[in-house]
This record gives C-alpha cells, structure tokens and sequence, in this order.
C-alpha cells in the first residue's frame, strides 16, 4: 500500500478501472452492513415506550439526512480541488455524487413523513432538519440543473464548482437561520430530534445503517463516474481501444 | 506562407536573442468536447501582422479568444516580449485589444456617448488621457453626422465604423481582431486597412482572422487552420 | 511597439464609478423596465389577499412574510438585466479585458442594480405596508429590514446570474439557485418586523442581515469575477 504513487490515478484513463474495481467492493459492503443494520434496528431494538414500532423509520431517516449532509461536503471539496487545479476528475467526481446526495436528502424527507404521520399525525412538520433537508435538496437540483443547462463541458465543470461552494458556506446558514426561526414559532415540542432515547442496540443499528449508506454512496459514485468518464472522454484513444478492441488495432 | 517560414520573412527585422512581439508556444485548445487544434506555435514580430484563415469551425475565433485571455487554452503559453502572459491581468488588457464578432456597444448611447465611455476605459480611466477628441475621431470615421443619434438607428456598417475609431483611439500594441470588415463597405475597408498600416509602421502586431481581402501595405503572414489536423492524443491530466 | 504609450490599468474606485454611472445612465434610458420590476412587487403583493379572505389581523400578521416574498421575486425578475443584455451586444466581454479591476467594475454595476432596484423597493415597501395595515413602526422595520437584506440578496443573485449567463433554463434556472440561498435572509427579515410586533426588539435580526451584506459586499466582487470569467470560458 504504501508505495503506490497515488497521483497516478489522477487521469481519468488511470481511474477509470479502479473505480471498477472498487465499484464491487463497495456495492457489496454497503449490502451487507445494510442487512446486519435492517436486522438489528427491525429486529432486534425493543419497541419504543413512546412511539411504538413506527420510530424504527429513523434507521433509514437519520442515515439519509446525515448522508444527504456528508455527501455536499464532499462535492464542495471535490469542488476545491477542481477549481484550484482546473483538473477534470474532481470535476467529475462531483458530478457523479449530486445524484446520490439528491437521493438521500429525498429519503430523509419521505421516512421523514412517514415518521410524522403516526407520531404527531401530521405527514409534514416545518421542524428545522426537515426543512433544512428541504432546503438541502433544493440546493442539489440547483446543481444538477446547473450542470445540464450548460453544454461546454469544462464550463459546467467551474460553474458547477463555484456553485457548490457558494452552497455549501450557505448550508450551515440556512440550517441554524432555520433552527432559529423554528424555536421562534413552534417551540421544542414537535421536533425530529426528539427521537427516543438511544438504548445500544439502536445505536448499533443506527451506525450500521449510516455506514451502509457511506458505502452505498461511494459504489453509485463510482459507478457513475465511469459513465461520465467515458462520456467525456469519447474521443481519446484509450476509449477507441475500449469500445473496439478489434477494429483499433486494424487502424493504421 | 507556411507558419514555418515566418521566422524567415524577408520583411522582418531581424529577431534579437531577447523575443520581442508575440510568441505562441503550443497552444491546444477544445471547444467542448472537440480538440480543435494542437501544439500551434508561431511567433509574430513587431511590424507584422497574421492573416488567420480556415473554414468555419476550425477555431479561428477560438485562437483569438485564448490570446485574449477569453478561454482557457487545454495547454500551452503565451509570451508577450518575452514574458509570458498572464491572461486575465490588467496589465495583458493595456497591451492588447481584442474584437470579437459582438461589436461592444450599447444600443441605449449615441455613437459619441459610446466612443467616449468605451475610450475612457480604454485608455485606464486616466483623467490626462480623456481628452482624446471624439468628435475628430468620429469625423475621420465617417461617423460625424450620425455622432448623436441612437446607436440602434445606425447600420450595421456603421456600427462596425465605430469599432474602428476605438481602434485609432486606443493605444495598444497587439490587435486581436475577429473579421473586422465584414458589413463595411469599400471606403470603410480602405479605411481599416489605412489603420491597420499605421499602427504597424509604429511597431505594433495584429492577428486578424478574415475570409476577405485586407487592403494594407504591409504584407500578412499567413496561418490556415484549416490545414492543420489535430488528433486528440491520449488524455494525460 | 509603443513601449510608453500604454496606458497603466484603472483604479478600483475609478473602474466603479465608470462601471456605476454607465449602468445607471442605461437604467435612465430604460426606466420603464425599472418601473415594471416595481409594479410587480405590488402586484405579487396585492395577490394574497385576493387568495385568502382579507382579515385585518390576518393580513397584519402576514405583511412581513409577504412583503419580503414580493421583494424576493421582484429581485429575481431583475436580475437577468444585470448581465444578459452586455452579454448579448458584447459589451461584458470588453469588460473582462478591460486595463481595469473585473472586480471593481463588476461592483460598480452591481451598485448600479441595487440603486434602481433595491432602493425603490425599500420606499414602495411602505405603501405594501399601508396594503396590509401595518403600524408605522412596523412599516419602518420592514423598511429596514429591507435596505439592510437587499445588498445581499442582490450579491447572491448577482453570482448566481453569472453562472447562468447562456445557460439554457434562464429565469427559472436562476430562480431555483437563488431562492434556496435567499431563505436565511428571507428567515432574518421577515422575522425582524415580526419580532418588533411582538415587542422582542429586531436588533439582533437587523444586525445579523447588515453583517451578512457587508460581508457579501467584501466577498462578492472577487466571487463575481470569477463566475463571470466561468461565463467567458
């Protein structure tokens, strides 16, 4: 491990079959610890005092709100690095993650409804997570229509790049702006963090579940940033060879 | 002319061992996802002027954005006298002046109301330098008489007249110029070209990429970038 | 070459006061499309009564919300003057390769926009107040709130109007970048009149958003340039 010249794998050419690679492993772990955490948070966390079996939605809502959070983080720094180095991988590794952070944040906001609806019985609460995730996936869908609105690829890139980074000073903002305004208006008493005191096994379940989620995350976006690399790439040799092997090698 | 006979040209000064004019030093440059041209290199003495030529698409504004500072070339460098440019920075924009297929100027002002803004900035907004005089600019241009009148009430050659009076007025040494006669009509072409000659009988450069005759004294030297082909190689970084 | 001749670059004030009065002299010419982003807060403003039954004391408790929501949306629908028409006929690209700071010139119109858009908008936020019934010290809140909120609001719009220059999906586009950012001064704003209503005082508030747009104002130029060089590549 040590010697390995980890810059090498900073050409797309260079990534392209690592991530492959590590598109399995990933996907596999995030299987796994999937069921382990289902298990232990379904199965084997005691009912709740309070809430009964419904609360057990927090197994997948916490995970996807913490997610959702993670992964914008994780393109502003890619986003660093991209402007900074005017390099295209960065790029493209952010690019390969706003879906995924979508995703999540839009789980976070159904498992949130579903938990509102037997709890308080209302299917939406102006809570502050809940309209900071909110909030978050509107910030994601500004990112990816920022991105298809702008053909030249190297553009989209820096703008996308900026973009994120204008958001991601905001986030932390717009999340206590909105905390404050909900304790102004609905005090403590509807809120998505009262949720019932951990016993071990729910916490067990709990990180379970968010590494599973980690782990998911990074085998989608590796996944789909081999298709952006070959996308993008299209017009270089290594592809040609890819695409046809036979024929590249019959042209002069 | 081929580009490898520019070093050559009889009409150049000699080239000192201390580049002087433009140096273009493997310059790729992409427009999405298309490479459009790779590792161009010429270099232009003070005096000359480059005719770029080549068949739409193949990157002629392109080139001349990326000298500019427009878009940024895939790889490559700029050198200006030497030192290399740094694209972006107040001090390559006082060196160079750079038209592109949008004139630059506002429909809202009259012909005067725009040359002077445009001139102010031009000449860095300095208080001594603003009392160029418009209104012998806009004369020599032929656009006295419509010096006053909404710019949206002129054509389109006359509006291309305006450009070259910000070209006199300016002072600059490099001209990047994207078919600057196009809509003029024969006096304004003889015009360009009697402007063009001037400003490299005082040792300025000018690359101009135009599909029609410039009638100027000096003779051009010539790039075709339609001639060239550019294979993409394999993507290092 | 004309070794002396070349003029040395401009300086940042000069470059804003050029790039300001420019813009203004434009705003002059076209004052009715000033004046439509303007009828248009009041419009956006006279809608919600027309929604819901016009209770006075519904309508006071709602005022701030909706004011700030109008001037939201008045700001969006001005921000596409700010560069797509110099984008169009070219004269944005002169001032990127301009001998002159980007970052000044490009502040200097953002002053511009904020004088003819903003500005009035805090004056008309008066008659919306008179709309909704609004007691004078509320209605001098709300105006306030909104001078101190307006700069960074215009500063978010600015860069996100950059980054969209020739993207397809235009206005909405930007709105969906916009309004998201704008919720913290949409929370903040709203929220002073409200507070000062209810007599908890709107210092903290008001101060918050007068930190933000000077912060926004430090930040905001060098970020423009950028977003705007991005337009360019």
């Amino acid at each position: 491990m040590a010697a390995i010249n980890w810059f090498r794998f900073a050409s797309p050419a260079s990534f392209y079959p690592l991530a492959g690679k590590l598109t399995g492993l990933f996907g596999w772990v995030a299987v796994l610890l999937a069921i382990a955490g289902l298990y232990v948070g379904f199965v084997i966390a005691p009912t709740d005092a309070q809430q009964g079996e419904s609360y057990r939605i927090i197994f997948i809502h916490v995970p996807a709100a913490w997610m959702a959070m993670f992964i914008y983080v994780v393109i502003a720094f890619w986003s660093v690095f991209s402007l900074a180095l005017n390099a295209r991988l960065p790029s493209m590794m952010a690019q390969a993650l706003a879906p995924t952070g979508a995703l999540f944040a839009f789980i976070a906001l159904w498992t949130g409804a579903f938990w509102g609806r037997p709890t308080w019985g209302t299917y939406w609460v102006w809570d502050a997570r809940l309209t900071s995730t909110l909030v978050l996936l509107f910030l994601y869908l500004g990112l990816i229509a920022l991105r298809s609105g702008i053909d030249d690829p190297r553009r989209a890139d820096r703008a996308c790049a900026l973009l994120a980074l204008v958001g991601v000073v905001n986030v932390p903002i717009i999340y206590f702006s909105v905390r404050w305004w909900n304790t102004l208006h609905q005090g403590a008493t509807i809120s998505m963090s009262a949720a019932p005191k951990m016993a071990q096994t729910m916490l067990t379940a709990m990180l379970l579940m968010t590494f599973s989620a980690w782990a998911y995350a990074i085998a989608a976006a590796l996944h789909r940033v081999r298709t952006i690399i070959i996308e993008r790439e299209a017009l270089t040799d290594w592809v040609g060879r890819l695409v046809n092997p036979v024929q590249r090698q019959q042209q002069p | 002319m081929t580009i490898a006979a520019v070093r050559n040209h009889p009409e150049s000064p000699d080239l000192e061992s201390t580049e002087s004019g433009l140096v273009v030093d493997s310059l790729s440059c992409n427009a999405g996802y298309r490479l459009l041209f790779h590792a161009l290199s010429f270099q232009l003495p003070p005096g000359c002027w480059l005719r770029l030529t080549g068949p739409n698409g193949s990157g002629k504004s392109t080139l001349l954005r990326a000298l500019a500072g427009l878009g940024r070339p895939a790889e490559g460098e700029v050198r200006w006298n030497g030192i290399v440019r740094q694209p972006g920075s107040a001090d390559w924009h006082s060196v160079m002046l750079y038209q592109g297929h949008s004139a630059g100027w506002k429909d809202s002002f009259s012909a005067h109301d725009n040359l002077a803004l445009q001139q102010a900035l031009d000449s860095g907004l300095q208080t001594d330098r603003l009392s160029v005089d418009i209104d012998a600019l806009l004369e020599r241009c032929g656009l006295h008489s419509r010096a006053s009148l909404s710019f949206s009430r002129l054509s389109a050659g006359q509006r291309h007249r305006l450009s070259l009076a910000r070209l006199a007025a300016a002072e600059r040494s490099l001209w990047l110029l994207d078919e600057p006669t196009t809509a003029l009509d024969a006096a304004g072409q003889a015009l360009f070209g009697r402007l063009l000659g001037e400003h490299l009988t005082q040792g300025g450069c000018a690359v101009i990429a135009t599909h029609l005759p410039i009638a100027c004294e000096q003779t051009a030297l010539e790039l075709d970038l339609g001639a060239r082909t550019g294979t993409a190689p394999d993507s290092g970084h | 070459m004309r070794p002396s001749s070349s003029p040395e670059p401009a300086s940042a004030l000069a470059a804003l006061t050029w790039a300001c009065s420019r813009d203004l002299r434009i705003a002059l010419r076209h004052r009715g499309e000033v004046a439509l982003v303007l009828v248009f807060f009041l419009l956006v403003g006279s809608m919600f009564p027309l929604a819901m039954a016009p209770d006075p004391g519904l309508l006071r408790a709602i005022a701030p919300g909706i004011a700030w929501v109008s001037a939201l949306l008045a700001t969006l629908l001005s921000l596409p003057r700010l560069f797509a028409a110099d984008h169009a006929d070219g004269t944005l690209e002169q001032l990127l390769l301009a001998p002159a700071p980007l970052a000044a010139l490009l502040a200097g119109k953002v002053l511009a926009h904020w004088l003819t858009t903003a500005a009035p908008l805090v004056l008309l936020s008066g008659l919306a107040g008179l709309q909704f019934d609004l007691d004078p010290e509320d209605i001098a809140i709300l105006a306030l709130s909104l001078l101190l909120g307006t700069p960074l609001l215009t500063w978010l719009g600015a860069i996100s109007a950059a980054l969209t220059l020739g993207a397809r999906g235009g206005s909405t586009l930007l709105g969906l970048l916009v309004l998201p950012l704008a919720v913290p001064v949409l929370i903040f704003g709203a929220g002073s009149v409200e507070a000062a209503s209810v007599g908890l005082g709107a210092e903290a508030h008001l101060s918050l958003m007068a930190a933000g747009s000077i912060l926004a104002s430090m930040v905001g130029p060098a970020t423009l340039s950028l977003a705007v060089r991005i337009a360019f590549e």
